[in-house]
């Protein structure tokens, strides 16, 4: 068998090509790459969890406001449904076509969660000044904010580490405190 | 005579020189000086009990002790190298093994986790995939048309996460 290279693909890429945001060109790139060549994606559940959230709120959030009954909620929820089904469907088709792994950490859950929990206590963030609001674009009163990687950061490095990908990309900066934790020549981090 | 102004250790040779060769006038011109001649000459002109002869054999003789132990020491170092090389090899070929059998574990989990997602999701099992079927192209934009067109994935994700 070739030597096959596996791609962890943050939650973060699948959204932006989904949802078209800003990054969407670098995740369009990300994708078409990663399922050719040689080169297979690893998706774990907690990836697929996160993206069907991610339908759920954006769907309810961006729906024009119309009242709160049965009928506008069962609107919404069967927006989310139909979104949520094109995803997972597409996601099984790209695992049958053996250019996606649908697959999780082998790992007892109790070590697992020991592990996640080790490195969450062993890393912790910053803390910084935050006075804009990016959503409203205006400046608000200044506050204090913390800045540092969460548990479900720290889970899918150790779904990536497990699953022996040859590489976890992410758009999110974050993931360049785990860097130096992380990053070996058995699986490298890339922040785009 | 030429001998008396020569010091006490060249006469020494010198007489040496002459009574191998059948011996000799003393005014006849000097042999040329033999080198054993001038060590064994040296030896026996030495004083002092350090540096008498057996002392020099023993210095000698761990000299050579310790050359035989660091060619023995190097040996060894080398059977380890060669040792270490090949079980690097073996190393690799199971890594690659392991690799190969935990893609076959993996592909085996995926299909399993393909029939569980389309049971939860209510999805008809469609098998074959056609041949020039792009599921990417079905995903590209797929909830584009509720994007706030300033919240980026980034920021989504972070909500879901918690941060």
């Amino acid at each position: 068998m070739d030597k096959i290279h596996l791609i962890y693909l943050d939650s973060t890429v699948w959204v932006s090509y989904i949802l078209e945001d800003r990054h969407k060109d670098k995740a369009t790139v990300l994708l078409q790459r990663a399922t050719r060549d040689g080169n297979k994606i690893i998706v774990s559940t907690l990836n697929l969890l996160e993206v069907v959230e991610v339908i759920r709120k954006r769907v309810a959030e961006d729906t024009s406001f119309v009242g709160i009954d049965e009928v506008s909620k069962q609107a919404i929820a069967n927006k989310i449904s139909d979104a949520s089904r094109v995803f997972i469907q597409k996601i099984t088709e790209l695992a049958q076509q053996d250019r996606l792994l649908i697959i999780d950490p082998s790992t007892a859950l109790s070590d697992y969660l020991s592990s996640t929990l080790q490195l969450f206590v062993a890393n912790f963030g910053v803390i910084d000044k935050s006075d804009y609001c990016f959503i409203c674009e205006k400046q608000t009163r200044p506050r204090y904010r913390y800045l540092g990687v969460g548990p479900h950061d720290i889970q899918h490095i150790m779904n990536a580490k497990d699953c022996s990908a040859n590489e976890f990309i992410t758009f999110d900066k974050g993931f360049l405190r785990l860097k130096n934790i992380f990053d070996t020549d058995k699986l490298t981090i890339t922040v785009q | 005579m030429v001998l008396n102004r020569h010091p006490p250790i060249l006469k020494d040779i010198h007489n040496q020189n002459n009574n191998n060769s059948g011996g000799g006038s003393s005014n006849s011109p000097q042999p040329p000086l033999h080198v054993e001649g001038l060590k064994g000459a040296l030896q026996r002109h030495k004083t002092s009990p350090q540096t008498s002869g057996s002392s020099f054999n023993n210095a000698r003789s761990k000299v050579v002790v310790l050359e035989q132990k660091v060619d023995n020491l190097n040996h060894v170092a080398q059977m380890q190298k060669m040792l270490i090389h090949g079980l690097q090899t073996k190393c690799t070929f199971l890594e690659d093994c392991l690799k190969k059998d935990k893609t076959l574990a993996f592909k085996e989990d995926s299909d399993n986790n393909i029939t569980l997602l389309r049971a939860f999701f209510d999805l008809k099992q469609t098998s074959p995939i056609p041949a020039d079927s792009e599921p990417l192209e079905g995903l590209k934009g797929l909830i584009k048309d509720f994007s706030d067109k300033k919240t980026d994935s980034v920021d989504l994700i972070r909500q879901v996460r918690g941060g």
